[in-house]
């Protein structure tokens, strides 16, 4: 009788910790608002199905988009996973004490690198432009452009370096431009400047992201968005599970490229294998 | 494959991703949206408004942009095409301009007249070359008085050139007359390219001086490169044996020039749709000529050897609207002006004779009556001196009044202008069709006294067009054709079809038909010669009519041109093979060309034949190779055989049976960079030309300047002159040393 209760008791106890172990994970979304984060929500809520809820006021986790939610969310000593930031403000943040990580929504610098090796494989001098948001990867790019055995060229682009002059010196000195995620360069006003002026010099572009390949860069390892909202998911789901978060995330990649652009500068159209090698799961 | 490239790059993002998700889950197509407006919220790329048509649409990319005036892959242009860009410059070490032409296969380019440069392609005259167009950023430099280019006088540095794209064969389907045999088109660099100040020098043996200053300046959604430069050097500066019975002794050749230019390039974004170019520049050269080498020697004393001044300025706009990615209108607008003198002065004598009172006969009325008496043939008139009673008694007053020779100085003296308007609009039907449609309307002016005898002019419209058509995804073919007219050449259409098969990707055949056109300029259509000599010595300035028997000083010969002359045709017929594999890429080009109402006569004041009576066959093959062997290292040749069939000796003087090139460029490491190069003609003008060359350079950054220093030789292989007798180095090595430095 008395083994009788305890199995009992050790079922219900298995029930119980089962139920609480899959008890909805709620969460909140930080960001700028707008029509944007409204579609992510959505998208990360159908994602994540009935394993988390959005909960505003008491959130197990928040979800923080761009660095200015990101410092909001970590006011409130809440766990945060973060996107579109980068690894600098990420480290920043989590020196002061924030419990936070990055789910990063474009593609490792390391990937860029490697895609020019697939693409390029005669170029010698990979160039890149710095600016102060950039400028703590230099160490990084370093590294990347030994692992590939090429030199690495850069320019800083600043208030007394204007990027039509970064630009111009860097074009004569390189065989290839890796563009990085980097807002103060690579936005819509810039883009003509640096596509029109790589075009004119034989000078290709790689990166930043699938915008721009299909503005005119030659190619991009890219973050789709699927990618991405998987990988959110996978970290939120972790966090429900463990209560832990894990570390910073790149999503799977892929790669995208503009043949008409590549035929202009006489460039063989890669095949899959060769893509499929780079690796696309980070 | 290319056509789905086309495809998939036009199409909209959400198109795209829609296209992507076929057949996905309802997560993916959300996930799709929040990839949108995640992109959206951080206003980056998505809202590029720059896209990769307008990059197709655009003059930037490094495909071929001249055959046909579209953007066009190197293995679907309607012609061969030999690009030289920045890292063939630079490895070619070349000075001067016209240096490069020599990495063109079929191409001559030497210096043929002492310092003045004849770039020929399939070169026929050694002279008067005039069947090739050249332009700069889409003016043409081919003059409208005396047809011809002045390679000296190119208002442009070669360290400003971005790439030079040579069409190789008749193009007066895209360009209209004058693009006879082909067209080189010069493509300088953006001012946005362009970085701070470069002060740069030059010097070597063959009295080599040069220096340039380059600076740049880039503001907001505008940018400005300026070049001030001179160069000058001693020309062929041996001696020759000039075995002209009225010579018959060795004479040092006179060639020396010195030229200046300044050129400026400035452009202005004008939001996002619109840009506007604003260029402007010119140049001043001073060439020494060769005595012995003037129609006048024989009857001049010469005191004051001839030189030659030349000046050019120039003004040009462009303006470029984008009314979606698919429609660009290019206008462009320039006005152009030239200007030559050859000075020199002399006293008269009679052939054979010393300077004296009887050599001023030749400037008087007797003389110009027995000229015209025998047909304007003056051979028959000197010959007749002796026997002209009219001649004799004029003799007689001369010796009789005075013992002073006529001395006098001669400026002949010709200026040019031309004002061009050419609006061009480029439509992309389809990614099966594409469209390049425009008018062009010109006004050329020309002056001189000596040459036309006061002001001469010709206004021309033209409207052209180029349909490109996707027929299949291996089959291309382009259809152009250029209508022109204009007042002293008449009506004129200039047709070329294409047909490219493009077999494998970058691989093509292509079967090409054009037909072009050389129209007469200003002076072989309204020639009217008179030599007036200025600063007349006494006693004839004072008394021409009791002296010379006329109100004015003027020479017995002149020349009319009589206006009947027509356009050159030019009927071309090609094969062509555009291949790359990996990192070699070669073109081979096997033609036919039938030149006729070729005008191969002198047109000199001395020597005035003009008749459309020429008539040459050239038939031939080309190749040419480059291969990017490793990411240090490019070899690069060319080579051309051909076979030339002429009706007179002067179309023969260029015919060289082969022709060909060798480079070879190694990036040591990033600092140091050796060129070599190879250069052959087997034949010009029966003469073989043989040269290498070898040059080094170091380049490094210190500082905030780069620093470069190099050094260069050219050594000729043969002893031989140079084309014609008189262009004789003195040494057969020739080098200079270069730095710069940029800030």
């Amino acid at each position: 009788m008395k083994q009788g209760r305890l199995t009992l008791m050790l079922v219900l106890l298995l029930f119980a910790s089962a139920v609480m172990a899959e008890a909805p994970l709620s969460y909140a979304i930080y960001g700028p608002g707008g029509r944007a984060q409204d579609i992510f929500s959505t998208s990360l809520q159908t994602q994540l199905g009935n394993r988390a809820n959005r909960d505003a006021l008491s959130p197990d986790l928040i979800v923080a988009l761009g660095p200015v939610a990101l410092n909001s969310a970590c006011e409130s000593g809440i766990p945060v996973v973060a996107t579109q930031v980068d690894s600098q403000q990420i480290l920043a943040m989590r020196a002061q004490g924030c419990l936070c990580v990055a789910v990063f929504s474009h593609a490792d610098p390391a990937v860029q690198f490697s895609l020019q090796k697939t693409l390029l494989p005669r170029a010698r001098r990979v160039g890149v432009l710095l600016s102060s948001e950039t400028q703590h990867l230099l160490p990084l790019l370093k590294r990347y452009a030994d692992t590939t055995q090429v030199s690495l060229l850069v320019e800083e682009v600043s208030d007394s370096e204007p990027l039509s002059s970064a630009l111009a010196k860097l074009l004569a000195r390189v065989d290839v431009v890796i563009a990085l995620p980097d807002k103060n360069i690579f936005n819509a006003d810039n883009a003509r400047l640096l596509l029109m002026a790589g075009y004119r010099q034989g000078k290709p572009i790689i990166g930043p992201d699938d915008h721009w390949v299909r503005a005119g860069s030659l190619a991009a390892a890219y973050i789709p968005s699927e990618n991405l909202i998987e990988t959110f998911s996978a970290v939120m789901t972790q966090f429900q599970r463990t209560r832990k978060l894990s570390g910073d995330r790149y999503p799977a990649f892929d790669v995208e490229f503009n043949e008409s652009v590549a035929e202009a500068f006489s460039i063989k159209t890669p095949d899959d294998e060769a893509l499929r090698e780079l690796g696309g799961d980070q | 494959m290319l056509a789905d490239g086309f495809l998939l790059a036009r199409l909209p993002a959400t198109l795209w991703y829609l296209i992507m998700s076929l057949g996905g889950f309802v997560q993916k197509l959300l996930g799709l949206l929040a990839a949108v407006a995640l992109a959206q919220s951080a206003a980056a790329a998505e809202s590029l408004s720059f896209d990769g048509d307008a990059l197709r649409m655009s003059d930037a990319a490094p495909v071929v942009l001249t055959p046909a005036r579209l953007r066009q892959p190197q293995s679907q242009a309607p012609a061969s095409v030999t690009v030289i860009d920045r890292e063939l410059i630079e490895a070619s070490g070349a000075r001067e301009i016209y240096q490069l032409m020599q990495l063109v296969p079929g191409m001559a380019a030497l210096k043929v007249d002492g310092n003045i440069p004849t770039v020929s392609y399939h070169g026929t005259q050694a002279r008067d070359v005039r069947r090739m167009l050249v332009m700069i950023d889409g003016r043409s430099q081919y003059k409208p008085g005396l047809a011809r280019v002045l390679w000296n006088d190119l208002p442009i540095e070669i360290e400003d050139i971005e790439r030079i794209e040579v069409t190789r064969g008749p193009a007066s389907a895209a360009y209209g007359a004058n693009a006879f045999q082909g067209v080189i088109n010069i493509i300088t660099r953006h001012p946005d390219d362009v970085v701070g100040t470069t002060l740069a020098a030059r010097q070597g043996n063959n009295g080599v001086r040069d220096w340039r200053v380059t600076t740049a300046a880039h503001g907001d959604g505008k940018s400005v490169r300026l070049t001030v430069a001179e160069k000058s050097d001693d020309g062929y500066d041996g001696t020759y044996y000039d075995d002209d019975p009225l010579v018959m002794r060795d004479v040092a050749m006179r060639d020396a020039k010195r030229i200046k230019n300044i050129n400026l390039r400035s452009a202005f974004d004008l939001g996002s749709d619109d840009t506007l170019e604003f260029l402007a520049g010119g140049s001043e050269s001073g060439l020494q000529r060769l005595t012995e080498d003037s129609d006048f020697y024989e009857v001049l004393e010469v005191y004051d050897a001839p030189d030659e001044h030349a000046e050019q300025a120039f003004a040009q706009m462009i303006w470029n609207h984008r009314f979606s990615a698919k429609h660009e209108l290019k206008v462009q607008a320039y006005a152009q002006y030239n200007s030559n003198n050859l000075a020199f002065g002399g006293c008269a004598k009679l052939p054979g004779g010393a300077a004296d009172s009887t050599g001023a006969v030749l400037f008087s009325k007797e003389m110009r009556d027995l000229y015209e008496a025998n047909g304007r043939d003056i051979n028959a008139t000197i010959a007749q001196l002796g026997s002209s009673p009219e001649i004799g008694a004029r003799f007689g007053a001369l010796v009789g009044a005075t013992s002073e020779p006529l001395c006098a100085d001669f400026d002949l003296r010709l200026q040019e202008e031309r004002y061009d308007l050419e609006i061009q609009d480029t439509i992309y039907i389809d990614e099966y069709a594409r469209l390049v449609v425009g008018g062009n309307l010109r006004h050329d002016r020309g002056y001189s006294k000596t040459y036309t005898n006061g002001v001469v002019e010709n206004v021309s419209q033209r409207l052209f067009g180029n349909l490109e058509l996707h027929l299949a995804d291996p089959l291309y073919l382009n259809l152009g054709g250029y209508w022109e007219r204009d007042e002293r050449n008449g009506r004129y259409f200039s047709p070329r079809t294409s047909l490219i098969y493009e077999f494998m990707p970058s691989n093509s055949l292509r079967l090409v038909a054009s037909d072009s056109i050389r129209s007469m300029d200003l002076y072989e259509d309204a020639a009217d010669v008179h030599l007036y000599p200025t600063r007349v010595n006494e006693p004839y300035a004072s008394d021409p009519v009791g002296l010379l028997g006329q109100d004015r000083v003027e020479f017995f010969i002149v020349q009319t041109s009589h206006g009947e002359l027509t356009p050159e045709r030019i009927r071309s017929r090609e094969i062509g093979y555009f291949g790359r594999y990996r990192s070699v890429e070669w073109d081979i080009r096997v033609y036919d060309e039938e030149l006729r109402d070729l005008v191969s006569g002198s047109l000199s004041p001395f020597n005035f034949d003009p008749e459309n009576d020429g008539e040459v066959d050239i038939n031939g093959r080309e190749v040419q190779l480059s291969w990017r062997v490793s990411a240090r290292h490019l070899l690069r040749a060319t080579g051309a055989h051909r076979h030339t069939d002429a009706n007179n000796k002067p179309e023969l003087r260029l015919a060289s049976r082969n022709s060909a090139s060798l480079l070879w460029r190694w990036d040591i490491n990033d600092n140091w960079m050796f060129s070599t190069s190879r250069y052959l003609g087997s034949d010009y003008n029966k003469l073989r030309y043989e040269r290498t060359d070898g040059q080094i350079t170091w380049k490094a950054r210190l500082s905030d300047s780069e620093v470069m220093i190099g050094a260069l030789v050219q050594h000729d292989l043969t002893n031989n002159e140079v084309v014609f007798e008189e262009n004789v180095y003195r040494d057969d090595t020739r080098y200079w040393l270069s730095a710069a430095v940029t800030f």
